[in-house]
C-alpha cells in the first residue's frame, strides 16, 4: 500500500500535466467559493464539459481539486461582507464579520486561510489512515447489504438534509424510479423509453443533476442580483502583516485546530450531515472549550478557526463513503460522484482492490489542493476585498451555456435539453417549496446498484436476504434513523 | 395567477408516481419489480404529503404567485437558451443568446455584450478544434447543411 501511495504522489508531483490540472481546478474552485450563490456543486457542473474524454485519474483529480477548496475561499465574503459564500461558511460570519468590523479583517482572513488549509490536509490524512481498514469491510458486503446500504443512504440523507423526512424520502424514491428508465438489466425489456433511443441507456445522471440542482440555483442567482453594492467594496483595509498574524493564531490554538479537524472529518464520514453540521458543531465546540466564551460572537479568532478547519477536513471523510459504498457524504459529493461515473469511475468495493492508485491519487489531491489554495489566496490577499465589484449578471449566461454543454456531453443526445427543462422545473419547485434535493441525486446514482443488488439477493436468498445478520444491522440503523427523526420532530413541536 | 405552490408540488409528485406505477403494470414481472418496489411507496408517501399540504397550516398555505417577476425573466431566458441551442447549436446559438442576455437583461454595454459572445465562440471553437469535443450543431443548421 505504501508503494502505491508514494507512486501516486510522484505521479502527481512529477507530472506537469497533473500539476497544471490541479492548479486550474484549485483556481476555479476558489472563484466558485468566493462568489456567493455559486459553490462547489455549480463548480463541478461548470467543469464537466472540460473533463469530457479525459482519463479517469486526471479528470477526477481536476474535479476534486476544484471541489475541495470551495470552502477555503467561501469564508472570504463571510468575513468581508457578512455574506456566506456557501451554506457551511455561515458559521464563520458569527465571529469573522465582527473581527472585520473592529479592524481585524486581515487577521480573520489569515486565520481562515491557514485553518482551511490545515483542516484539508488533516482530512486527507484521516482518509489515508482509514484506508487499510475499509477495504476488508467493503469486501465483506454481499449484494443484500449493498441494496440495504442504498436504502440507508436515502433514509440518512432524507432525514438530515431538510426539515421533512417525508419530502426527503419522496424525492429519494423519485431519484430511484428515474434510474429505472431504460433497458432492464435482467430481462432487456425497455422501460419508460417510448421508442426514444436516447433513453435506452437510462436518463443520464449528469443531465438529471444539472436540471435538479444547477437550473434552480441559476434562477435564484439571477433573481438575487449582485453580491454587494459597489460602495461596500474594499470597505475594510488590512495589511499582509495582519494576515500573517491570523495565520499564527491557528498555530497558537493548535489543540482546537486539531480537534475540530478530526471532528469535521468524522462528520464527513456520515452521509447527509454535510458541511453545515460540521461547521456549526465545531463552532459550538470552540465556544464550550473556551475559557472565555463571552468573547464569541464579538470577534473571537477561535470562532473563525473552528468552522473553517471542519469545513475543509470533512471533505476527506466524505470521500470514503462516496468512493467505496457509492453513498455520497454530501450533496456536493453526490454531484462529484455523478461526474466520476461519467469519467468511467464506478464507485463500489472494486475500488478497494482494482483502483487503489486512483483512491490514493484522490487523497493526495485533497492534501495538495488545500495547500495550493492557501498559497494562492495568500498571494492574492491584498486584493480580496475587490470581489464585491464582480457582477453576477455576467456569470449567469455563461453558466447556463456550460450547463447545457454538460448535459449534451454527458450522453451525446440533444433530447437531453428537453429533459433539462422538465426536470429543471421540478427542481425549481423543490427549491422554492423546501423539498430537499440531495436525496434525488443519491437515488439516481445508487438506483442501478440497488436494482442489481436486489435482483442478485432475491436470486441467492429470496426474501430471506433481509434476515441475514448484517442486513438486520442495516435495517436496525434505518429504523433507528427514522425513530430519531420522529423523536426530534416531536421535541421541536412541544412548546418549551 | 396565484395558486398554492406547495400543493402544486405535492400534486406533481403524486401524478408522477401514478404515471410510473401504472406504466410498470404493463412490464413483464422481472422488469416491473423495481419500479413497483419504489413507485408504490413513493405514491403512498407523496399522497400523504399532499394531504399534509391541503390541511390548514395557520397561514403557511396561502395562495401566492408561483413565479415572481425576476424569476419569470430568467426562466424564460433559460427556455430561450435551450431552444436556441436546439435550433442553432453551441457555436452559433449559444453566443448569440449570451450576448443578447448580457445586453438586454444584465444591462451591460454593447461592447461588453459582444465581447461576451465572442468569448463564448472562442470557448466553443476551442473545445471543438483543440480538444476534439463534438458539439451539437443545431437542428436548423443540420437541416440547412
Amino acid at each position: 500500500m505504501l508503494e502505491t501511495s508514494v507512486s501516486s504522489l510522484l505521479g502527481i508531483f512529477l507530472s506537469p500535466h497533473m500539476m497544471m490540472l490541479m492548479t486550474m481546478g484549485v483556481s476555479v474552485g476558489l472563484f466558485f467559493g468566493i462568489m456567493p450563490g455559486l459553490g462547489g456543486k455549480l463548480g463541478v457542473i461548470f467543469l464537466i464539459p472540460f473533463v469530457f474524454g479525459m482519463d479517469p485519474i486526471p479528470g477526477a483529480v481536476f474535479l476534486l481539486a476544484m471541489h475541495s477548496v470551495v470552502h477555503t475561499s467561501g469564508a472570504i465574503p463571510s468575513i468581508l461582507f457578512g455574506i456566506p459564500g456557501t451554506g457551511p461558511d455561515a458559521a464563520t460570519i458569527v465571529d469573522g464579520y465582527p473581527m472585520a468590523q473592529k479592524g481585524e479583517a486581515g487577521r480573520a482572513l489569515g486565520a481562515t486561510l491557514c485553518a482551511s488549509g490545515i483542516g484539508g490536509v488533516i482530512g486527507a490524512l484521516f482518509l489515508s489512515l482509514l484506508m487499510p481498514f475499509v477495504g476488508p469491510i467493503v469486501l465483506a458486503f454481499s449484494p443484500a447489504e449493498f441494496f440495504l446500504l442504498a436504502v440507508l443512504g436515502i433514509t440518512f440523507i432524507a432525514a438530515l438534509s431538510g426539515d421533512s423526512l417525508l419530502k426527503g424520502l419522496i424525492v429519494g424514491l423519485f431519484g430511484l424510479i428515474i434510474a429505472t428508465v431504460g433497458l432492464d438489466p435482467n430481462s432487456g425489456e425497455s422501460r419508460y423509453t417510448y421508442g426514444q433511443l436516447f433513453l435506452w441507456d437510462g436518463i443520464d445522471p449528469v443531465t438529471a443533476v444539472i436540471a435538479i440542482f444547477a437550473i434552480p440555483e441559476m434562477i435564484a442567482l439571477a433573481a438575487r442580483g449582485n453580491l454587494a453594492d459597489d460602495d461596500d467594496a474594499g470597505g475594510f483595509r488590512y495589511t499582509m502583516r495582519d494576515v500573517w498574524e491570523g495565520c499564527l493564531d491557528v498555530f497558537r490554538h493548535w489543540g482546537l485546530t486539531l480537534r475540530t479537524s478530526i471532528i469535521g472529518a468524522v462528520i464527513g464520514l456520515i452521509p447527509g450531515l454535510g458541511g453545515d453540521v460540521a461547521s456549526w458543531l465545531c463552532y459550538g465546540h470552540a465556544v464550550q472549550s473556551s475559557k472565555s466564551p463571552e468573547r464569541f460572537g464579538k470577534g473571537a479568532v477561535e470562532g473563525v478557526i473552528a468552522p473553517e478547519t471542519a469545513n475543509n477536513s470533512k471533505e476527506g471523510g466524505a470521500l470514503l463513503p462516496t468512493l467505496y459504498f457509492g453513498i455520497p457524504g454530501s450533496s456536493g459529493m453526490a454531484i462529484l460522484l455523478g461526474a466520476f461515473v461519467m469519467l468511467g469511475i464506478q464507485p463500489g468495493p472494486r475500488l478497494a482492490t482494482d483502483q487503489v492508485d486512483l483512491v490514493w491519487a484522490l487523497i493526495w489531491t485533497l492534501a495538495i489542493a488545500n495547500i495550493l489554495a492557501v498559497l494562492l489566496l495568500l498571494a492574492m490577499a491584498p486584493w480580496l476585498s475587490r470581489i464585491a465589484s464582480l457582477r453576477t449578471g455576467l456569470l449567469v449566461p455563461f453558466i447556463i451555456v456550460l450547463s447545457l454543454l454538460g448535459c449534451y456531453l454527458g450522453a451525446g443526445a440533444w433530447q437531453n435539453f428537453v429533459l433539462v427543462l422538465g426536470l429543471g422545473a421540478l427542481g425549481w419547485l423543490f427549491k422554492k417549496y423546501d423539498w430537499p434535493r440531495p436525496p434525488f441525486v443519491i437515488g439516481i446514482v445508487l438506483g442501478p446498484i440497488a436494482e442489481d443488488s436486489f435482483h442478485k439477493s432475491m436470486a441467492l436468498w429470496g426474501p430471506g436476504f433481509l434476515l441475514r445478520p448484517l442486513s438486520l444491522v442495516l435495517l436496525s440503523i434505518i429504523v433507528v434513523t427514522i425513530a430519531l427523526y420522529i423523536a426530534r420532530t416531536r421535541r421541536k413541536a412541544v412548546p418549551a | 395567477m396565484t395558486v398554492n405552490g406547495r400543493i402544486v408540488t405535492s400534486l406533481a409528485m403524486v401524478m408522477l408516481f401514478v404515471f410510473f406505477v401504472v406504466q410498470a403494470f404493463f412490464f413483464r414481472h422481472e422488469a416491473a419489480m423495481m419500479p413497483l418496489l419504489v413507485g408504490l411507496p413513493g405514491f403512498i408517501l407523496s399522497l400523504a404529503q399532499l394531504i399534509v399540504e391541503i390541511r390548514p397550516h395557520g397561514g403557511r398555505n396561502k395562495d401566492e404567485p408561483i413565479i415572481s417577476g425576476p424569476e419569470g425573466t430568467i426562466i424564460l431566458w433559460i427556455a430561450g437558451f435551450t431552444l436556441g441551442v436546439i435550433a442553432f447549436g453551441f457555436v452559433l446559438g449559444a453566443p448569440l443568446l449570451l450576448a443578447a442576455y448580457l445586453y438586454f437583461v444584465a444591462g451591460e454595454r454593447l461592447s461588453i455584450s459582444v465581447l461576451g459572445g465572442g468569448l463564448c465562440v472562442a470557448v466553443m471553437l476551442g473545445l471543438e478544434r483543440l480538444l476534439h469535443i463534438p458539439l451539437f450543431e443545431g437542428l436548423v443548421i443540420h437541416h440547412l447543411l
